[in-house]
């Protein structure tokens, strides 16, 4: 009766904040991320998402039938399904259905369950999966719809068509890089920001299109942090991490460093501040611990995107920063009650 | 209306209080029951040895059951009648076991032996209010049942700069100790004068939760001089020991010392009293004020006698079918589940709580490292770690993430959305741990003995130019490693007793 599953052991009452409801929270905070890229790439997203789902649903039900789980228990906490989403979000929406099949069966199966599953895995799963599709298939990756081009949305049938066709890339015409990918291959041929900025449509302030996904995902995030679902400590100094790095970068040289503005509205910034290094899982857990999580993958995120080889880097930022969170956590822990040797009297 | 700064402890946090339910319903007096049983051991202490036999007759205030040491606790008959057992009976117990107790079958007539009752308290000497309170049998009333007179003797031998009446019931739907300031607030008053002047405290301050009103009030309508009324903030657990005195004196009490050790001393509300009517009238403790709450229509508090069986209690409040309910001891965050309802109520016991059973979410009980339970922590501890470390049974990572400083208040368990019973793992944890050093410190003693006697014996074969050399190595190796060891054991459940103390 009393053993470790079914103690009788006080507290006797718990707040109402279940890791479902979380998860739940956390999908709806992606609502207008979507809505957004069904905006810009049509309902190539819609497919992937329920590519992705699917996979993961049958997959972390292998996992846990093979490991010998109750299904219900462990199904019912979401947690593989936002992983399948931010993974779906991640890679190009008119991707080979094989992509994110690949993707998402090495996220649940070695990203997550290779090291224990909910809870034990050290790394991210999702940006685990991004980062295996990024070192073996980086074509598939690269290949994003030009939004400037796109002219007719493909529906939900010829997104269909699209992604079971099988082939790398769009039809004709349409396929492109993201911004970042563009300015990195600009500037490996020795151009200036503003040489680059006459060759792509780079919109307001981020990269045509980018900018309003970020800002989708910044409101989903903002709509987190006031459910207090996400705290402000980790999404906020990945932040600062990366708009102070590029302000540095940015003031040292303009012609080779974009701003702050532009790096924190780019590429996969916002999705990071508010869906990746927000993962409790592989992040820090003390106060301090959260603050230098964020900064580091911050910095890190902005000096791959400039002096690294791939376009983007918040998914090798955070992996890394994921290796280091147990050593951050050690050295961070909080000051206990008592830990005064002050024994005067009062 | 606090003229004093108040601080604030980390963590904790707001619970819905229930209190309303009961606070301002006047307490009862039930009829004596046909039978009380009497645990020979209703604290932390040593149990007690039984002075009478089957078959004698006793008189209400006789003493039962006689302490047998200085932490021990003597017992006394709380009405009149026969002794009828002396034997294995079910306690509130975490697993249910049953433990001796004295079963005492009462005579309706409730004829009581005489009292010695002093007519000026404040000309009492220091030696004889610490004699009547250990007379009378009194533990702390607040929960953690350390004995009364030993807390008022550490403080007597101390420099005690101030003295705080703990009447922060901060757990949800207890208001026993707000009943009984109501009810009594001249003695709460007198009490605490009686004993600041006694262990001759700096200043004395009665702590009172703020949605406590009524007793606020209550306190205020009576003159006293020299003490000092405090509203607390109702934050969970505001009313552990440890945490009252840093919200009181912005202090925090070093980690495995006691409050007395900065100069404080903490007595519950309802211990103090229990001392006065000691003092006062020679009273032993027989009852006590315990309230009945919960998911059921007329709750309350109610004067019990110790000894009178739960299921007797809670039939005078309509309570009758449980069995789509659970009862607790003691308030929800910190209560024991009573697993058999004809266990009786003890000195300790300050709530009766019935809550409806909740159908158990379905949850995967694993940590997603939310942090949550470090935000709440009050002693600043991080449970989530201390979950792998005693998941995992590894002891050294435990105590250095200072396990044994965990109060058990429950709050990280309460916020954690995985509902893992962080609790129980780091309770479990404990006593493997202490169960583990007694065992070494047994284990080496029987070593050190055994190598001892190795030693003599070769010492006495070799009689001759070496023993006396081999002889000096026994004496210079062993004592010293055998002491550390024996002083870590003791210093560690030193500490335990004083967590048990806190709250
Ligand atoms: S609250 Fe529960 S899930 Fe969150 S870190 Fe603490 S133990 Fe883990
Ligand atoms: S039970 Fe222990 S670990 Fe949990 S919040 Fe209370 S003191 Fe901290």
């Amino acid at each position: 009766m009393n053993d470790l599953t079914h103690p009788v052991s006080s507290p006797h009452i718990h707040d109402a904040r279940p890791v479902p409801w979380i998860m739940r929270q956390v999908l709806y905070a992606l609502i207008p991320a979507i809505t957004v890229y069904v905006y810009l790439f049509g309902c190539g997203i819609l497919v992937q998402l329920m590519i992705a789902i699917t996979t993961a649903l049958v997959l972390e039900s292998l996992a846990l039938l093979l490991r010998g789980y109750t299904l219900k228990a462990y199904l019912s906490d979401g947690s593989v399904v936002v992983l399948a989403c931010l993974l779906a979000l991640a890679i190009p929406p008119y991707a080979p259905w094989w992509v994110i099949v690949v993707g998402v069966a090495f996220a649940v199966l070695i990203g997550k369950h290779a090291f224990g599953g909910l809870g034990y895995n050290i790394f991210n799963p999702a940006m685990v999966g991004y980062l295996f599709l990024m070192l073996c298939y980086p074509a598939a990756l690269s290949k994003w719809p030009e939004m400037s081009k796109i002219v007719d949305y493909p529906g939900l049938l010829e997104s269909v068509r699209l992604i079971a066709a099988h082939s790398v890339g769009m039809p004709d015409g349409v396929s492109g890089a993201t911004v970042l990918s563009h300015i990195k291959t600009q500037m490996v041929l020795m151009h200036t920001h503003s040489e680059i900025e006459s060759t792509i449509n780079f919109g307001t302030f981020a990269g045509y299109g980018w900018e309003w996904v970020n800002i989708a995902y910044l409101c989903g995030g903002g709509w987190l942090l006031w459910r207090r679902v996400v705290k402000w400590r980790l999404p906020l100094s990945f932040m600062v991490g990366v708009g102070c790095a590029a302000l540095l970068g940015h003031v040292i040289d303009a012609e080779l460093h974009r701003g702050a503005v532009f790096h924190l509205f780019a590429g996969g910034t916002m999705l990071a501040a508010f869906f990746v290094v927000t993962d409790p899982v592989s992040s820090s857990t003390t106060p301090v611990g959260m603050l230098l999580f964020g900064l580091g993958a911050g910095l890190l995120t902005y000096c791959i995107r400039e002096f690294g080889g791939y376009p983007d880097g918040v998914a090798f930022a955070v992996v890394i920063m994921n290796a280091l969170a147990p050593l951050i956590d050690r050295f961070t822990q909080p000051r206990f009650y008592g830990k005064t040797s002050n024994t005067k009297h009062i | 209306m606090n003229m004093r700064e108040l601080s604030s402890f980390r963590g904790g946090i707001r619970l819905d209080s229930h209190k309303g339910e009961t606070q301002n319903i006047a307490s009862r007096t039930l009829p004596i029951p046909e039978k009380l049983i009497l645990p020979l051991q209703q604290h932390g202490g040593v149990a007690a040895e039984p002075c009478v036999e089957i078959g004698q007759r006793v008189l209400k205030n006789e003493i039962i059951a006689e302490a047998r040491n200085y932490f021990g606790m003597r017992l006394h008959a709380p009405s009149s009648g026969v002794i009828s057992a002396i034997n294995k009976f079910p306690v509130i117990h975490p697993i249910g076991l049953s433990t001796d107790c004295i079963e005492l079958t009462t005579d309706g007539e409730d004829m009581a032996r005489g009292l010695n009752t002093v007519n000026d308290v404040t000309s009492l000497e220091t030696e004889a209010v610490y004699q009547r309170v250990a007379e009378a049998g009194i533990v702390g009333l607040g929960g953690a049942g350390f004995p009364a007179h030993v807390k008022v003797q550490e403080a007597i031998g101390q420099t005690v700069d101030m003295l705080i009446i703990n009447a922060v019931e901060c757990e949800p739907y207890i208001t026993c100790d707000d009943r009984l300031i109501q009810e009594h607030p001249g003695e709460v008053l007198a009490g605490a004068a009686l004993i600041a002047r006694v262990i001759d405290a700096g200043e004395c301050i009665v702590a009172v939760e703020e949605d406590m009103p009524a007793a606020m009030a209550a306190l205020k309508g009576v003159p006293s001089a020299r003490i000092e009324l405090v509203s607390i903030p109702a934050i969970y657990p505001s009313g552990g020991e440890k945490q009252l005195v840093t919200i009181l004196t912005g202090r925090e009490v070093p980690t495995g010392l006691l409050p007395i050790d900065i100069g404080v001393a903490v007595l519950n509300v309802a211990t103090v009293v229990a001392i006065f009517r000691a003092v006062f009238s020679g009273k032993p403790l027989l009852d006590r004020l315990v309230t009945v709450a919960g998911d059921f229509c007329s709750p309350g508090n109610a004067n019990t006698l110790i000894g009178t069986p739960i299921k007797y209690l809670l039939e005078h409040f309509g309570v009758s079918d449980t069995s789509n309910h659970r009862v607790l001891a003691g308030g929800p965050m910190m209560g024991t589940e009573i697993l058999n309802l004809a266990a009786p109520i003890t000195k300790t016991v300050n709530c009766i709580l019935v809550l409806h059973r909740e159908t158990a979410e379905n949850l995967s009980n694993a940590c997603i490292r939310c942090g949550d339970c470090l935000s709440v922590c009050p002693v600043g501890l991080q449970p989530q770690q201390l979950f792998d470390a005693a998941r995992t049974s590894d002891v050294d990572l435990a105590q250095e993430l200072h396990l044994f400083d965990c109060i058990d208040c429950g709050c990280c368990a309460y916020v954690c959305p995985s509902q893992i019973p962080l609790v129980h793992y780091f309770r479990y944890a404990k006593s493997s741990i202490e169960a583990l050093d007694r065992d070494r410190a047994v284990a080496d003693g029987a070593r050190a003995r055994h190598e001892q006697q190795l030693q003599r014996l070769s010492a006495k074969s070799k009689i001759g130019a070496r023993s006396g050399l081999e002889l000096a190595d026994v004496s210079a190796l062993d004592p010293s490693e055998l002491e550390r060891d024996i002083k870590a054991a003791v210093s560690r459940s030193s500490k335990r007793r004083q967590n048990e103390n806190e709250l």
